[in-house]
């Protein structure tokens, strides 16, 4: 039986994780939906896969234990981040964060992806994002004459 | 109906007894998305609010929206009704919120979350990104696409704390310094324009200097070196402001001088004192342009 203080989120891929009610509100969006249905204790989070929800769920409780000391939570989450360099792991955490609407770990990972890019070319940018130029070359070379001195002394890729 | 998605209203909704039919949105970006919901008795309701197109996917729990509007549709014709993968015609609702939206609403056809990869980064996330970048960076990043210039202007416009302009103290050749309080950073850069120059006021990304040396007044923007000379003519002032940027032509350039005891006997009010141009009007100009009568001062 679930204690009162804990409540089951279930991934995406059907697995279920026990996480104590003041982590998990820490998430805006859960916090509605408890607030919503108090008489659950299993709430499906149908587009946050098992391995994003862990991850979530890691942060979140320690943030619970940093409780209001920001020098603690900040190397938390410095701990947090290490070695979170794969792509496609923070592409799934940042929408999870939004969903969740958690905003310390949204920012977070924002802001490691924007360190990511601090320096790098557009055309680094599109390689690592994967994103294509639709730029017709009259239009790209308009963007970037605007600001020319933005352009000088890139890293090269 | 334009909203930052820093917008402090944050509301959550929890449907109930409505069925969500997912919405493409095809044209402006960061414009309100039309989101349609059928009630169980079949009546179409539009909530019109911001959000991610992720957020769609999210919907069957609960979804996020900065800003809504219920608009309900009493007298729906039957094809739409019928919402069975028809497209909604967009003529349809602009003929109601013509004023602000003209969307391509179709139902169903919307890509799997899992499948989702960087390119189809929901706006607000790609904006709340480009937000923690520098202006170097975020300048940079705007020639990635389309896409990325739009939500790079945005947050350019939107968010970014002005840059703190500071000028060496004691040695002309010392670099201009620029601190961005926001990455609590300076950047020094030499400017050979300011040289021996005095800036008598700021507006607008742009300076209005004025040499000391020679009786020259010029408009200088330090972030794309461009100079605007003024036309020359006699320009003593005490006080100099403009009131928008030089390229824009509501640009009006104010000064007053302080009537000196000589001229005092000539003047009897500041009336005569203030001396208004037209910026647009200078470059055709012809004489000194005096608009006094529309100033009552006290």
């Amino acid at each position: 039986m679930a204690e009162e203080n804990t409540i089951t989120l279930k991934s995406s891929d059907g697995k279920e994780f026990l996480i104590s009610k003041k982590a998990a509100t820490l998430s805006e969006t859960i916090k509605a939906m408890v607030e919503e249905d108090n008489s659950s204790s299993v709430f499906p989070l149908t587009v946050v896969d098992s391995k994003t929800l862990a991850d979530v769920i890691t942060f979140l409780n320690k943030h619970v234990d940093c409780g209001d000391d920001d020098d603690k939570k900040k190397s938390c989450d410095e701990e947090f981040m290490a070695g979170k360099d794969d792509m496609k792991d923070l592409f799934d955490l940042v929408v999870a964060a939004n969903y969740l609407d958690v905003k310390d770990l949204l920012d977070l990972i924002c802001g490691k992806i924007a360190d990511m890019m601090q320096g790098k070319s557009p055309e680094w940018v599109r390689k690592t994002f994967n994103i294509q130029n639709d730029f017709s070359p009259e239009e790209e070379a308009k963007v970037r004459e605007e600001y020319a001195w933005a352009h000088e002394g890139v890293e090269e890729d | 109906m334009q909203v930052s998605f820093r917008s402090s209203v944050c509301l959550l909704f929890i449907l109930r007894g409505f069925e969500f039919l997912p919405v493409e949105d095809m044209t402006e970006t960061y414009s309100p998305r039309v989101l349609v919901l059928k009630s169980r008795n079949g009546s179409l309701q539009l909530l019109l609010c911001t959000l991610c197109c992720t957020d769609v996917y999210f919907m069957s729990v609960a979804f996020k929206a900065l800003s809504c509007q219920h608009v309900t549709v009493d007298e729906l014709p039957d094809h739409l009704n019928s919402a069975d993968g028809n497209t909604l015609l967009p003529s349809f609702f602009s003929c109601r919120l013509a004023e602000t939206i003209q969307y391509i609403i179709r139902v169903s056809n919307t890509q799997p979350y899992e499948h989702m990869t960087w390119p189809e980064l929901p706006n607000e996330i790609l904006a709340l990104i480009l937000s923690h970048l520098p202006l170097r960076d975020n300048i940079r990043g705007s020639s990635v696409c389309k896409t990325w210039l739009a939500a790079a202007i945005f947050v350019r416009v939107a968010d970014k704390p002005m840059w703190i302009m500071s000028f060496p103290q004691y040695n002309d050749d010392d670099f201009d310094d620029f601190y961005d309080p926001s990455q609590k950073k300076i950047c020094g850069l030499d400017l050979p324009e300011l040289h021996g120059s005095t800036v008598c006021y700021a507006r607008d990304g742009w300076l209005l200097l004025s040499k000391t040396t020679i009786d020259h007044v010029f408009f200088f923007c330090p972030y794309t070196r461009e100079s605007i000379e003024l036309p020359n003519h006699d320009f003593s002032y005490q006080y100099v402001a403009f009131f928008a940027s030089p390229k824009s032509p509501s640009c009006v350039i104010f000064t007053i001088v302080h009537p000196s005891k000589g001229h005092q006997k000539k003047t009897n009010s500041l009336m005569d004192c203030l001396l208004l141009m037209s910026f647009g009007r200078i470059y055709n100009w012809a004489g000194r342009v005096r608009l006094q009568e529309q100033f009552h001062l006290p």
